[in-house]
C-alpha cells in the first residue's frame, strides 16, 4: 500500500478508537483502524432473550466466560488466552480485556455521568495527583455533542456533582422502581440525594437504533442498538463515509519512528497467520485502552526514544488508577412478599446516590480527599441465584420461602475516586512475552489510606441506610482493606499516559498529543489526569471527539505534516 | 462498566459461598481447633464417605463459544445410572411436583447436577466429590438406620433422614455438621436450576424479560401502595423521593 493510503492510523475500536475514527472520517480524513480482536456482529451474535436454562451450567461464570456464559466478551475477561500479564510481589491487579471489534463497549454498564468542575481540579483543592489541563467549561459543549451522538438517558438535577446537559440533549429516564425508591427515602433522611442515573441507553429511537424495550441484560450486548456500543453506532457510521478501513485480528506491537523520532509506521501481528506487518502511518492515534496503549509505547524503543516512545518524562505506565469498589448487601424484611411486577426496566440503575460530600470535604470533616457514589443492585431479577437468606428444609415449604424472599435483597455498590500513588503503575516485564512474541505488562499495586478511609466511610453510610430500612445489619464494619475490591476489578483503569501542561510530568498535552512526538496521539483513558468516581467511558468519548476534531484542524492547516 | 453485576443465575459468589459453607463447620461451637481438624472430626462423626475421584479432563466450551444460540455443554455426563436414580429421589424430595409445577427431575434439575459435577472447571471440580459423596452418604445412612438402601426404604424413612440434615440446627450436631452443609449447597444448586427452568420462572412469579413498546411502565399501583405502607412503617414517608425539576 502507498504511504498516502491513510491520513491517520487508529489503534483500537472501543470508546476512544471508534470515536476517533468517527470524528476524523466525518471531517474527511482517511482512517485505518487496527483492532486486535476478531470481527464481531452484534446483530446476529447477541443472545437477547436466550434463557439461562439453555446455556451450559445455567450460564454460570467460568474461567472461559468470567461474567457468565452470555456476557458479550470474546476471547477475554480477566485472562486472554496466550496473552498473560505479570504482577510484582504483593500485588494483586486484574486486567479485563476483550479481543473483539468494539472492545469493552460491547458489554459495559453504560453509566454515563459527566465529570464536574470539582473533578478537573482535584490537585488544586487537596494536593493529590494532578489537575487536568483545562476546566469543566472547556469540555461542557463537547459533552453535549457526545451525549447527543451516543444517546444518553437521564435528567438534569442541578446537583453540583452532576453538571446539567444543555436542554433537549438527554433522553427521558425510566421511572424509578420500588427498592430504589426505598433506598432514596432512607438516604434522604441522612441528607443524601438520589438522582436518575445517566446511561447510554436510548429511550427514544435514534439513527438506525431502536429505543430500549426494557428486557434482556445489557452486558450481553444489544442487537437493536438501544444500549450504546461502537459496533452498532460509531463504527458503521464511520464506515458509511467510505473513509474508514477496519483491520481486525491486528495485534499492534509497536510504533516505528523516523530519524527525527516522529512516528512513521505501526507494526502489528496478524493474529490469523502470526506474521508481523508494518503499515505506514502519517499520524498515529493510540486508543487500545490505558494499559495496552502504554504497553505499545514502552515496547516502542528506538535510538530517538530509548525509554520507550513519548516517555522522556518517565510517566508512561505511571499514575495507574482504577475506581475504588466495595459492595454491601442486606435483606430488607419489609420487601418480602411484596407485589410482583415487571421490575426489569433497563436492567441497571434507574436511581443512584451521587456524591454529596463536597461541602463536608471543604470543611475538613472527612479523612479522605475524593468522592464516591452508590449504585444499587436489587429487584425482581430473572430467577436463578436470588435467595437472599439461606434456604431451610425441603419440599413445598422450602419453595414457599424462596418465593417469599424473592426481590427483598438490596446491594449497594460503592464506586469511588482513588488518587494516584507511587506504588501503582505498570511497566514491561522483560522476561515474559505473549504468544505473539510481544513483551507483556507487569503491574504494581497498593491502595493508599485515602482509598481505605473512603471505603470505611462508605461502609458506614451503607450500614446506616440499611438500618433505616429495618435490615438486621451488624454495627461493626468490615475491615476496609478486606472490603475494597482489587485493583483493576472495577475495570476503570486510566492515567498511564496522562495529559498535562508540562512535558516534565506528563505524557501528552491537553489534546492528547505526545509532547515528544507531534504526530502521535493517545485517545483513551490513559490520558486522564485523575480518575473521578464517575465511570470513565463518557469522558473518554467526549475528550476523543474534542481532540480528534483538533487533530483534523491541524492536518487541514498543515501543522502536522 | 460498572461491570459490577454479572448475569443472574448461579453467581460466582454463590458458588464460593457454598464452598465456604462446606468448610465453615469450623464456626460450630462444638469443637475448637484448626479448620482441618474440625472438618476431619465432623467427617468421622458423620461417617462421611469422602470419595476420591479422578479429575475431569474434558474440554470446556472455550473463550468464544457461540452465544446465539448457545452451545450444549461439550463435556460428557459422568454420573452413573445409580447416582442419577439416587439424585432423582433426593432432588424430588427437595422440589416435589406441586400442582401444575413440575418436580425437580421433571424440570431438568438432575440433568443440570450431572452437567455440573461433570464440568471441567475448577469450581465444579471442587464441588463434585462433595455432591457424589453426599449421594453415597444417603445410601449408607439409610442402610445404617433401616438395613435398606435409600431407594428401597420407605418414603417416611427417606424424609426422616432429610429432616435430620435439612435445617440449620443440623449444623450444630457433629454427626450432621458435614452432610448438612453439603445438603445446603446441593439445595441451592437445585433451587437455582429449578427456578431458572421455564416452569420454575413461572412458579417464582417473574414477569419480566418481555419486550415493552414505549416507556417503561414502572411499578404497578399495588406495588406503589405497598411501598407507601413500608415507608410509613419505617418513618420515611417525609423523605419519599421527589423527581428533580428537569432543566
Amino acid at each position: 500500500m502507498s504511504d498516502q493510503a491513510y491520513d491517520v492510523v487508529v489503534v483500537g475500536s472501543g470508546a476512544g478508537g471508534a470515536m476517533a475514527a468517527h470524528t476524523l472520517t466525518k471531517l474527511g480524513k482517511r482512517v485505518l483502524m487496527l483492532e486486535a480482536g476478531r470481527d464481531y456482529d452484534p446483530v446476529t451474535e447477541t443472545p437477547m432473550f436466550n434463557s439461562p436454562a439453555d446455556a451450559p451450567l445455567r450460564g454460570a461464570p467460568t474461567p472461559d466466560k468470567n461474567f457468565g456464559y452470555y456476557d458479550a466478551t470474546v476471547d477475554g475477561g480477566w485472562e486472554v488466552p496466550g496473552e498473560p500479564y505479570t504482577m510484582a510481589d504483593n500485588t494483586e491487579f486484574k486486567w479485563w480485556r476483550a479481543r473483539m471489534l468494539g472492545g469493552r463497549t460491547n458489554h459495559w454498564g453504560r453509566y454515563s455521568l459527566r465529570f464536574s468542575h470539582h473533578d478537573f481540579k482535584g490537585f488544586s483543592r487537596d494536593g493529590f495527583g494532578a489537575d487536568w489541563p483545562f476546566e469543566y467549561d472547556e469540555l461542557a459543549p463537547w459533552y453535549d455533542r457526545t451525549e447527543e451522538l451516543v444517546g444518553v438517558c437521564g435528567t438534569n438535577t442541578g446537583l453540583d456533582d452532576m453538571p446539567d446537559s444543555s436542554p433537549d440533549i438527554l433522553m427521558p429516564p425510566p421511572k424509578p422502581r420500588v427498592p430504589e425508591l426505598l433506598v432514596a427515602a432512607a438516604a434522604g433522611k441522612l441528607g443524601i440525594p438520589a438522582a436518575p442515573m445517566h446511561r447510554a441507553i436510548l429511550t427514544r429511537p435514534k439513527d438506525d437504533r431502536a429505543a430500549c424495550f426494557w428486557a434482556t441484560q445489557c452486558g450481553r450486548g444489544c442487537s437493536i442498538g438501544a444500549a450504546f456500543q461502537t459496533t452498532t453506532s460509531l463504527i458503521p457510521m464511520a464506515k458509511a463515509t467510505g473513509l474508514l478501513t477496519v483491520q481486525t485480528d491486528a495485534m499492534v506491537r509497536s510504533v516505528e519512528v523516523d530519524a527525527q523520532g516522529r512516528a512513521e509506521a505501526v507494526t502489528y501481528i496478524d493474529r490469523k497467520t502470526g506474521a508481523p506487518r508494518t503499515v505506514a502511518a502519517p499520524v498515529v492515534v493510540l486508543a487500545a485502552s490505558a494499559c495496552e496503549s502504554a504497553r505499545i509505547l514502552l515496547n516502542s524503543k528506538s535510538e530517538q526514544h530509548p525509554q520507550g516512545l513519548a516517555n522522556r518524562s518517565g510517566q508512561v505506565g505511571r499514575n495507574l488508577m482504577d475506581s475504588t469498589g466495595a459492595n454491601m448487601s442486606a435483606v430488607i424484611p419489609a420487601l418480602k412478599g411484596r407485589p410482583i411486577y415487571n421490575e426489569d426496566g433497563h436492567t441497571a440503575n434507574h436511581l443512584f446516590l451521587p456524591w454529596w460530600g463536597h461541602d463536608m470535604q471543604a470543611r475538613g470533616e472527612l479523612d479522605f480527599a475524593r468522592g464516591y457514589h452508590f449504585e444499587m443492585s436489587t429487584g425482581f431479577k430473572p430467577p436463578g441465584g436470588y435467595y437472599p437468606e439461606k434456604l431451610q428444609g425441603y419440599g413445598v415449604e422450602m419453595k414457599r420461602r424462596a418465593r417469599f424472599d424473592y426481590g427483598s435483597q438490596i446491594s449497594l455498590a460503592l464506586r469511588g475516586e482513588m488518587v494516584p500513588n507511587a506504588d501503582c503503575y505498570m511497566e514491561i516485564d522483560d522476561a515474559v512475552t505473549d504468544r505473539w512474541g510481544i513483551p507483556v505488562a507487569k503491574f504494581h499495586w497498593k491502595w493508599s489510606e485515602q482509598e481505605l478511609n473512603q471505603v470505611r466511610h462508605g461502609l458506614a453510610t451503607a450500614r446506616d441506610i440499611f438500618k433505616l430500612l429495618g435490615a438486621d445489619v451488624p454495627d461493626e464494619l468490615p475491615d476496609p482493606a478486606e472490603a475494597i475490591k482489587k485493583g483493576g476489578e472495577i475495570i476503570h483503569e486510566v492515567g498511564t499516559t496522562r495529559m498535562g501542561t508540562s512535558p516534565k510530568d506528563s505524557v501528552t498535552n491537553q489534546w492528547g498529543q505526545a509532547w515528544d512526538c507531534d504526530n502521535l496521539f493517545v485517545m483513551d483513558g490513559g490520558v486522564f489526569a485523575s480518575n473521578p468516581h464517575k465511570n470513565c467511558t463518557l469522558t473518554i468519548m467526549t475528550l476523543t471527539m474534542r481532540n480528534a476534531s483538533w487533530l483534523a484542524e491541524q492536518l487541514n492547516k498543515g501543522a502536522i505534516a | 462498566m460498572s461491570h459490577e453485576t454479572p448475569e443472574p443465575g448461579i453467581t460466582r459468589r454463590q458458588s464460593l459461598k457454598w464452598l465456604a459453607a462446606v468448610t465453615a463447620a469450623v464456626t460450630t461451637p462444638l469443637i475448637t481447633g484448626c479448620e482441618a481438624t474440625v472438618i476431619k472430626a465432623a467427617k468421622l462423626a458423620g461417617n462421611w464417605p469422602d470419595l476420591q475421584l479422578q479429575p475431569i479432563t474434558a474440554e470446556g466450551y472455550g473463550t468464544d463459544p457461540t452465544l446465539n444460540p448457545p452451545v450444549q455443554a461439550p463435556w460428557p455426563l459422568t454420573m452413573t445410572p445409580h447416582q442419577r436414580k439416587l439424585a432423582t429421589a433426593i432432588l424430588d424430595l427437595m422440589i416435589p411436583r406441586e400442582g401444575d409445577f413440575p418436580s425437580a427431575s421433571e424440570a431438568g434439575v438432575v440433568d443440570l447436577v450431572d452437567e455440573w459435577v461433570s464440568a471441567p472447571y475448577p469450581e465444579q471440580q471442587e464441588t463434585r466429590p462433595e455432591i457424589l459423596s453426599a449421594l453415597v452418604w444417603f445410601d449408607e445412612e439409610s442402610q445404617r438406620r433401616t438395613g435398606q438402601s435409600f431407594l428401597a426404604t420407605s418414603a417416611q424413612q427417606q424424609r426422616a433422614i432429610l429432616d435430620d440434615v435439612a435445617y440449620e440446627e443440623a449444623e450444630s450436631k457433629l454427626q450432621y455438621a458435614y452432610i448438612s452443609r453439603v445438603f445446603d449447597g446441593l439445595r441451592s444448586l437445585a433451587a437455582i436450576a429449578y427456578f431458572s427452568s421455564p416452569e420454575g420462572v413461572k412458579d417464582m412469579g417473574y414477569v419480566g424479560n418481555v419486550p415493552i413498546a414505549g416507556d417503561y411502565p414502572g411499578p404497578s399501583p399495588e406495588a406503589m401502595t405497598h411501598l407507601d405502607g413500608v415507608l410509613n412503617d419505617l418513618g420515611l414517608l417525609d423523605y419519599a423521593y421527589q423527581e428533580p425539576v428537569s432543566g
